[in-house]
């Protein structure tokens, strides 16, 4: 198995695409940071109060869409370029490809989300100085909230890597994920908030300690997105059992 | 292009203990005596087939891509699987390899499913559909292959100038001509130096020395005792080196056999003459077939070249060619008797 999750991890750092969203995770986090320190203490918001915090560095996890796309890529993309042969040629049972292609996900969702965690850290203490205020860096809500960002992308590294798994074609899942968590969910959550904070999206925010009403607490945020990663995963090894490559 | 010591010889193969005597003589391209090589074939059947396909069969929606087809490819030899475009070669060699699932029957090596190898790789080596990710290089590809395969990597050197790949190995595959890339796929096919080669129609975009090379190291990989099952549907690209065909109709086989067996037994003389008719009498004459195809050619059944000859000589028939009709031209002669269209005999 290391042997193949190692392979797995050699596949993604052979291409470009990887640093690709490797750069957009850090760009889109810095941003977002920054747009939210700025535009938080510009409203007035007590940026050193516990709501301020929150407010800064709960986008810290908003690069973490791309590792669910270098996930899905992962393992849809096999299809694309129909590298899927070989793979299943070296290793003809499906389940420890998808299991190797899951860890490795998961291993790069925690780079990309320690790395966006860095950088959300940096940016915060950056624009919390700008505007007069200190990033209460030594205080426990400052850690969670990054913590919670770095299990965020783990985890989005392991749903996109099985959601590849279950639909092959590369441009329909990703079109697909996206849809659901930038538009679909969201509707969800305007109809019906009581099931809206129990979906990936909600589960996400509640993870990194978004500000909004509504959500799941923190610990069970984490769970309930660990629990939908575990669903996804083991819908993967089923349906991919006797489909052929 | 490629030495004796690029290929390490290879070890007497895990179905055990054939020497390398029966393995030589066992081509039917070594020895003229058919009632030797059935012997041999009998008992290569019987305990040497590599690979046993046993009623094999496999439906998409309305089409019924394999149906029932079983056959066998020897050690040693390289088998030739034939067929049209669509009649299901591929399907059979994805079931072969694992990559499909069959709906019914069997398809073993060395007495397992290729999903029952212990190591694939350094068992079996296959060119299924030679693609890969544009953005990767040739070396990174190999990589990868030998990482999660297990294979010491300093076999992607060797594999790389087998395949003369080596100047090319560092650039991106989306910048590879098609030959290249099917040259690629079999230093992938070459990296766990396996005693079993698949080859799916593996001179797809080869140029014509590239064919020639394939013809020529396929004989080789046979030689060393390693089994070739090659898939084509241009009869000249594999005429000259198979040893055994099988020959795929609508996904059923329809012959299975040694070369020579193939075919017409009547051997056959192919005459120009710009007095075709009178060429044609002559040899009716001396009591052979004898039938004209187009203005200026004779087909003449039955007899040989020199006879012919020597009886235009005699008659005073002027000849402007005279040749016997090739293994190829035998083989697409029984593919349309058996199947009933036309197969490629070019590229």
């Amino acid at each position: 198995m290391t042997a193949l999750i190692r392979a797995e991890l050699q596949k993604v750092r052979t291409t470009r695409t990887v640093w690709a969203l490797l750069a957009a995770t850090a760009l889109v986090t810095a941003l977002a940071v920054a747009g939210a320190v700025v535009g938080g203490a510009n409203a007035g918001t007590e940026m050193e109060s516990d709501a301020g915090v929150r407010l800064a560095l709960h986008v810290s996890s908003a690069g973490a869409v791309f590792v669910l796309v270098l996930g899905m890529i992962m393992s849809a993309g096999e299809y694309r370029h129909g590298t899927a042969v070989d793979t299943y040629l070296t290793t003809p049972a499906r389940w420890p490809v998808t299991t190797a292609k899951v860890t490795a996900a998961t291993l790069i969702g925690l780079a990309f989300g320690m790395l966006s965690a860095g950088i959300a850290f940096a940016v915060a203490n950056h624009a919390y100085q700008l505007e007069g205020y200190t990033l209460p860096s030594g205080s426990g809500q400052v850690t969670s909230i990054l913590a919670g960002a770095v299990i965020y992308a783990a985890l989005f590294g392991a749903i996109g890597a099985a959601l590849g798994t279950l639909v092959r074609n590369q441009v329909g899942v990703i079109v697909g994920a996206l849809a659901w968590l930038l538009v679909a969910e969201q509707i969800v959550v305007s109809l019906a908030p009581t099931i809206g904070k129990f979906l990936p999206a909600g589960a996400g925010r509640a993870l990194v300690r978004d500000p909004s009403d509504g959500l799941l607490g923190q610990t069970t945020g984490a769970l309930v997105l660990a629990a939908y990663a575990a669903a996804f995963v083991l819908l993967a090894l089923i349906a991919d059992r006797r489909r052929d490559a | 292009m490629v030495d004796a010591d690029t290929i390490p010889p290879y070890p007497i193969l895990s179905t055990g203990g054939r020497s390398s005597e029966i393995r030589v003589g066992n081509r039917l391209t070594d020895t003229g005596h058919s009632f030797i090589i059935s012997d041999h074939e009998q008992s290569l059947r019987m305990e040497g087939s590599v690979i046993e396909v046993r009623d094999l069969s496999k439906r998409f929606g309305s089409v019924q891509a394999a149906d029932g087809v079983s056959f066998d490819a020897p050690t040693g030899q390289v088998t030739g699987f034939l067929g049209a475009n669509g009649a299901g070669k591929s399907t059979t060699l994805r079931m072969l390899v694992g990559l499909a699932r069959p709906d019914a029957g069997t398809a073993l090596i060395s007495d397992r499913p290729y999903g029952a190898l212990p190591s694939p790789r350094t068992e079996v080596g296959a060119v299924l559909e030679a693609r890969f990710h544009p953005g990767r290089t040739a070396r990174n590809h190999l990589r990868v292959v030998a990482t999660a395969a297990g294979i010491d990597h300093r076999r992607i050197d060797s594999v790389l100038d087998d395949v003369d790949l080596t100047a090319d190995a560092d650039r991106r595959v989306g910048g590879y001509s098609m030959g290249m890339r099917q040259r690629l796929a079999l230093a992938v096919a070459l990296l766990g130096d396996p005693a079993v080669l698949i080859l799916d129609e593996p001179s797809n975009g080869l140029d014509p020395p590239g064919i020639a090379w394939l013809r020529d190291r396929m004989r080789d990989w046979a030689r060393e005792g390693r089994t070739v099952l090659v898939s084509s549907h241009v009869l000249a690209e594999v005429a000259q080196v198979v040893d055994r065909v099988v020959i795929i109709d609508r996904g059923r086989v329809v012959r299975e056999g040694a070369l020579d067996a193939i075919g017409p037994t009547t051997t056959a003389v192919r005459a120009r003459t710009p007095q075709a008719a009178l060429l044609a009498d002559v040899a009716r004459a001396a009591g052979w077939t004898a039938s004209p195809l187009g203005i200026d050619t004779v087909e003449i059944t039955g007899s040989s070249p020199a006879d012919v000859g020597r009886v235009a000589a005699a008659n005073g028939v002027e000849l402007h060619e005279l040749s016997s009709i090739t293994d190829s031209e035998r083989l697409e002669a029984a593919f349309l008797e058996l199947t009933g269209h036309r197969i490629e005999a070019t590229s």
